[in-house]
C-alpha cells in the first residue's frame, strides 16, 4: 500500500497514507470502504476520495498558518515594545539571561517557522508533503 | 519602533535606530541571505553582516546578531540532518572545546577592539577579515568552476592520512575514519574564531572537514550544522551579556529569512551545480568591493585618512549599492526560476523525477 500512497503523492502532491486492514481500506486513517479486491476498484475508490483530502489538507494548513502566524505577531508586538526590559534582563548577566534569549530565539524559530512552511505548502508553492 | 540601545561596554554609545526604512532593510537583508543559504547551503551570513553594516548597524552587533540568528536556524538543520543519520555525535562531542575556544577568543577580541577603538576599529576589523576570507574563497570557488568538467574525477585522498597519528588516536564509526584528537580539535578552533569574528564559519569548517578528515558531505554538513548550535549558543550568550545582540535584528532577519530559505531549497533543484556557484562567486565578489569600498570611510572615522563629507556620502552609497544591486539580481534568477516552474506547475513533478 506504501506503494499506492507514493503514487499518489507523486501524481496528486497531497499527503495520504493508504492502509489497507482486514478487507477495509482507510485514507488518512479516516475514510475506509469495504474492499473489493481489484485493483482498478481500489484505484477508483482512492482517487474519488482525493478532492476531499486535497480541501481537508488545504484547510488544514490555513488554520496552522493562520494560528501559529497569529502567535507570531503576538511575540513580535510583545518583544518589540517591551524591548528595553528584555534588553536590561540579558545585561543583568543572572541566571535567566541566557535561557531568555535562546529560549525567545527557539520559540521565534519553531512557531514562524512552522507559519511559513504551513502557509507556503497551502499556496502550493512548495511540496504539500 | 525608534529606540535606542542601552550603553554598551565601551565609552562610546552604542545605538541602533531602527526605523521603518532600516527594518524594511533588514528583512529584505534576511531575505536575500536565506535566499542564497537555502540556494547555496551557505552565503547567507557573506551578505547579511556587510548589509547590515552598510545601513548603519555597527558591525560588532551585526556579527553578534547574525550569530545569534544562525544559531536558531542550526538548531533546526541540525534535527533535520540528524534524522537523516548525517550526524557525527562522537565527532561533534570532540570538537566543540576547540570550537567553543575558538568562539571564546573571537568574542574577546572584537570586544577588546571595541574598547580600545570603538564602532570605526571594530568596523575596520570585520572589513580585513571578510576581504582576506572572501578573497580566499572566491579564488577556490574560481579554480573549481575554471577545472574542465569533462575532467576525470579522481577520488581524492584525505589529507589526514598523510598527516602523523599524534595521540590521543580515536575512531569515529558514523564518519569511518580514525583520526588524531588535534586535527578535528584545530579544525574546530578556526570555525569557532570565524564564527565569533565574521558570524559565519562552516564554509571553512565542511570543506576542511571533508579534504583534511576525509568525512562525506552530507555528514560534514550535518556534524557542522550539530557544532553550530554550539559555536551559536555561545557565541550569542558572549555577545548578549556584553550588550552587543540587538534581538529585534535577529527577529527581523528571521521575518525575510526564514522565507527565503525555503525557496532557495526549491531553487536547488531546478538550477545546475555550475550557475550556483557563479551565483555564490558574485555575490562574494559584491561582498569583498562592499567592504573594500567602506574601508576609508572607517579610517577617516579613525583620523588616519582625511575624507570630505561628500566623499564619504559617495562611498557610503556604493558600498550599499554594489551589495544590494548584487543580491537582489542573484535572488532575482532564484526567484524567477522558481516561480516559472511553480506557474507550470511542475515543481513537485520535477522533485519526485529527480
Amino acid at each position: 500500500m506504501s506503494q499506492i500512497s507514493e503514487e499518489i503523492k507523486g501524481k496528486k502532491n497531497i499527503d495520504v497514507d493508504i492502509i489497507v486492514s482486514d478487507c477495509q481500506l482507510y485514507i488518512n486513517g479516516s475514510y475506509s470502504i469495504h474492499l473489493i479486491n481489484t485493483y482498478e476498484y481500489l484505484m477508483e475508490e482512492i482517487y474519488r476520495e482525493l478532492p476531499k483530502i486535497e480541501k481537508r489538507l488545504e484547510r488544514e494548513y490555513l488554520v496552522n498558518a493562520g494560528f501559529a502566524g497569529f502567535l507570531t505577531l503576538i511575540t513580535y508586538s510583545y518583544i518589540f515594545t517591551n524591548y528595553n526590559m528584555i534588553y536590561e534582563k540579558l545585561l543583568y548577566k543572572g541566571v535567566l539571561s541566557v535561557p531568555i534569549l535562546l529560549v525567545i530565539i527557539l520559540w521565534i524559530v519553531f512557531i514562524y517557522g512552522f507559519a511559513i512552511s504551513s502557509l507556503l505548502k497551502y499556496l502550493g508553492i512548495v511540496p504539500k508533503h | 519602533m525608534i529606540e535606542s540601545l542601552p550603553t554598551g561596554i565601551a565609552g562610546e554609545k552604542l545605538t541602533v535606530n531602527i526605523n521603518l526604512e532600516i527594518a524594511l532593510g533588514i528583512i529584505l537583508l534576511g531575505f536575500i541571505g536565506g535566499t542564497l543559504s537555502g540556494f547555496l547551503g551557505s552565503g547567507g551570513a557573506f551578505v547579511m553582516t556587510p548589509g547590515m553594516m552598510n545601513l548603519g548597524i555597527p558591525g560588532i552587533v551585526a556579527v553578534a546578531s547574525n550569530i545569534t540568528h544562525k544559531f536558531g536556524k542550526a538548531v533546526i538543520g541540525s534535527k533535520v540532518h540528524g534524522e537523516l543519520g548525517h550526524v557525527d555525535k562522537k565527532l561533534a562531542i570532540t570538537m566543540v572545546p576547540g570550537l567553543l575556544l575558538g568562539v571564546k577568543l573571537a568574542v574577546y577580541i572584537q570586544e577588546t577592539i571595541f574598547k580600545l577603538f570603538g564602532k570605526a576599529g571594530s568596523n575596520l576589523y570585520i572589513s580585513f577579515v571578510f576581504i582576506i576570507i572572501l578573497s580566499a574563497l572566491v579564488a577556490i570557488i574560481i579554480r573549481d568552476l575554471r577545472r574542465k568538467e569533462t575532467a576525470k574525477k579522481v577520488p581524492r585522498k584525505a589529507l589526514i592520512d598523510k598527516l602523523p597519528k599524534i595521540p590521543p588516536v580515536l575512531h569515529y564509526n558514523v564518519s569511518n575514519i580514525r583520526t588524531s584528537f588535534w586535527y578535528p580539535f584545530f579544525i574546530a578552533f578556526l570555525t569557532g574564531f570565524l564564527a565569533g569574528t565574521i558570524g559565519v564559519g562552516g564554509f571553512f569548517g565542511v570543506p576542511a572537514m571533508i579534504y583534511i578528515l576525509g568525512l562525506s558531505t552530507r555528514i560534514a554538513a550535518g556534524t557542522e550544522l550539530t557544532l553550530a548550535i554550539a559555536s551559536g549558543a555561545l557565541g550569542a550568550t558572549l555577545y548578549a551579556l556584553g550588550g552587543f545582540v540587538d534581538l529585534r535584528i535577529v527577529m527581523l532577519l528571521y521575518l525575510g529569512s526564514l522565507i527565503g530559505v525555503q525557496l532557495g531549497a526549491i531553487a536547488t533543484e531546478i538550477l545546475s551545480q555550475r550557475r550556483a556557484k557563479f551565483i555564490l562567486m558574485f555575490v562574494i565578489l559584491a561582498a569583498i568591493i562592499s567592504r573594500a569600498v567602506a574601508v576609508p570611510v572607517y579610517l577617516n572615522n579613525l583620523g588616519y585618512i582625511q575624507l570630505t563629507g561628500e566623499m564619504i556620502d559617495l562611498l557610503k552609497k556604493a558600498s550599499f549599492l554594489i551589495l544590494f544591486g548584487v543580491c537582489m539580481v542573484a535572488v532575482s534568477v532564484i526567484l524567477k526560476s522558481v516561480i516559472s516552474f511553480a506557474r507550470k506547475g511542475i515543481i513537485h513533478k520535477e522533485i519526485i523525477e529527480v
